[in-house]
């Protein structure tokens, strides 16, 4: 007999409940960084007083007065724009075959910012309510432009053309943010920080307009995980096995630029985040989407929350951009997953 | 016709009546009519750009007619349930590829996708059935390694045990044998042989090397320009005329002895000759 049959299925089901006490685990990681994120500050406060404030609040009490107007949203916001992006990555990175492809590389967090400034430029509307349509606008119409030169170039979308395109696109939008920002400086003030990814001062007006949206995209998109594996066999594959997928395609890039858009609209630009999570989740789980993208929005969760604790405390008692941070722990991070996994 | 009387013994399941099929403005399919005789092999050949992959696409509902209809089981497939479809019919297309980490079992578990839904997630019949193709194609020593860490001969058993998971009663695959060893190449034939014969599938299969076409057909469908020119047993239309029509190529036919198939042997031009002479014969 061979002696090669290497997992029996009782080992096979134990790979099933460690992801599964995984999830728990990674769980645990986003409420200890959720804690420590609150703690940690200008005035740093104990554990106790965190947790307290959550369970009973006293709005005589000054900490808690802080921990509920200023440190617990701006945590939620990081919680929830980690989540998100990364959720956007992995199907991005899933559908197009393209481990490139994330919402910054293929242009859509520039396309929902242009929509932004171009409109806050134009008809000086920044308000809460709009934000979120408008940058989801700009991300869908980014998204469909990118799509359409890949898809003109020789060869077709391919993961090469689309982020060619992607890059240049954004690159285009990128540029003509900047003319806006050179001739009205003095209004693109408020602008300029939340350009480069920010997490200070943000209300929870914004969230809960968009809270409800991001809960469908992300039931939306466990459910459609099993497909997104399939769609990942190629097309001609999903299809002989029932997909339909031109449907699951236009399902799927109508969750990303929801969640894209909402991230862009709470926070701006966040870099790096959708590009480099999913590969960790998929370092741990393997390839299939059921396990990555409850994973990616875990991981994505804990990191900009984890991230956004240094950019508040690196260069205290001022502070860096939460989304520069992200970029520069991003990038080596990426090119260290690069290194380790090219074949 | 050229059919005889025994390969139409079952019932006809998958018919396609007077399809075209076009990419853009190119006509790749002409109104065509092919109907698949059940529990048999029908491997279709013919040269590059015949037309041959777009028939079996189009069989196989991935490609949509622009006129003409494609029936399975006496219903238009092109509007039926395609997740229903894939209950009865499977295809593996040409040079799939993995994504990367996947791993063999969990590369033939996708074919179960469609036996699933929602609420019936992973079964012990899915269970069953994944572990039986995996044995058949002869994969399941590779059950857990990464499809991407393993040989293109290797691999392309692993979509064969995944098309073969779907447990579909037809199967249509496009070239299954390419990149593979004369032996791997023969070896799979013979699975093939079986699910037919012995398992009662139905399978389409295109091919490139003639020889196993002739050798593995019950029923060989010969396509020039996107029609059907010859059709029947191979020995009746595997011919030094036909071939030198399909393909424009000049070749002898010798019949094996002991099997009487036909075999062809390419006209080469500036191929080695020996003489008849003893020398070198050391034997």
């Amino acid at each position: 007999m061979s002696k090669v049959t290497l997992v029996s299925p009782k080992e096979k089901n134990n790979f099933r409940s460690t992801l599964s006490l995984g999830i728990l685990f990674a769980f645990g990681l986003c409420i200890i960084m959720f804690v420590l994120h609150i703690s940690i500050g200008a005035k740093p406060l104990s554990y106790l007083t965190v947790i307290n404030s959550i369970i009973h609040f006293d709005i005589r009490n000054f900490d808690h007065v802080i921990i509920l107007k200023v440190r617990l949203p701006r945590a939620i916001i990081a919680l929830t724009v980690g989540a998100s992006l990364s959720v956007a990555g992995a199907i991005m990175q899933g559908v197009t075959r393209n481990p490139l492809a994330s919402p910054s590389i293929l242009g859509l967090l520039t396309g929902a910012s242009f929509a932004i400034v171009i409109s806050y430029g134009m008809f000086g509307v920044f308000t809460p309510y709009y934000t979120p349509w408008i940058a989801a606008l700009g991300a869908l119409l980014t998204a469909i432009l990118v799509l359409t030169v890949a898809s003109l170039a020789p060869g077709g979308a391919s993961p090469l053309n689309l982020t060619l395109s992607g890059a240049a696109i954004s690159a285009f939008l990128g540029a003509i943010i900047t003319i806006f920002n050179l001739l009205d400086s003095d209004n693109f003030d408020d602008l300029r920080e939340w350009l480069t990814g920010s997490l200070a001062g943000n209300s929870l007006e914004v969230f809960y307009i968009i809270v409800p949206w991001i809960i469908i995209a992300m039931v939306a998109a466990i459910i459609l995980s099993r497909k997104i594996t399939i769609l990942g066999m190629g097309d001609d594959v999903a299809k002989g096995l029932g997909v339909k997928t031109t449907g699951l395609k236009i399902q799927l890039l109508i969750i990303v630029v929801m969640l894209t858009a909402s991230s862009v609209a709470l926070a701006g630009p966040m870099g790096f985040i959708g590009l480099v999570i999913p590969h960790i989740a998929r370092i741990v789980v393997g390839s299939d989407y059921r396990w990555i993208i409850p994973y990616s929005a875990l991981f994505g969760a804990a990191y900009l929350v984890g991230v956004d604790i240094l950019a508040r405390v690196i260069i205290a008692p001022q502070e860096i951009s939460t989304g520069i941070i992200t970029a520069l722990f991003g990038g080596p991070l990426f090119i260290y997953l690069i290194k380790t996994r090219a074949r | 016709m050229d059919y005889n009387d025994n390969l139409f013994s079952e019932k006809t399941r998958l018919v396609a009546n007077e399809i075209d099929v076009k990419y853009g403005d190119n006509k790749i399919i002409d109104c065509l009519n092919i109907e698949i005789p059940t529990a048999k092999i029908t491997i279709l050949i013919g040269a590059n750009g015949c037309g041959k992959s777009t028939l079996l696409k189009s069989m196989a509902r991935v490609l949509t007619p622009s006129s003409g209809s494609v029936w399975l089981d006496g219903k238009d497939i092109h509007k039926s349930n395609t997740k229903q479809v894939a209950k009865k019919l499977g295809l593996l297309p040409q040079g799939p590829v993995a994504p990367e980490g996947l791993t063999v079992k969990e590369l033939v578990s996708q074919g179960r996708f469609p036996h699933q839904s929602l609420l019936r997630q992973w079964s012990s019949k899915d269970e069953t059935a994944v572990n039986n193709a995996m044995a058949l194609a002869k994969v399941d020593i590779f059950a857990d390694l990464q499809v991407d860490d393993l040989s293109g001969g290797q691999r392309q058993r692993c979509w064969v045990a995944m098309a073969m998971a779907q447990e579909t009663d037809i199967i249509l695959l496009d070239e299954p044998t390419t990149f593979l060893d004369l032996k791997i190449q023969v070896e799979l034939m013979d699975l093939l042989s079986t699910l037919a014969h012995e398992n009662g599938r139905t399978l389409v299969v295109v091919l490139h090397e003639l020889n196993l076409a002739a050798a593995y057909a019950d029923n060989l469908i010969m396509i020039k320009d996107g029609k059907i020119v010859f059709k029947g047993e191979p020995n009746k239309i595997f011919t030094s005329d036909n071939l030198k029509f399909v393909f424009d190529l000049n070749a002898d036919i010798l019949i094996d002895p002991s099997t009487n198939r036909h075999i062809c042997i390419p006209k080469y031009k500036n191929a080695t000759s020996f003489s008849q002479s003893t020398e070198g014969a050391s034997t």
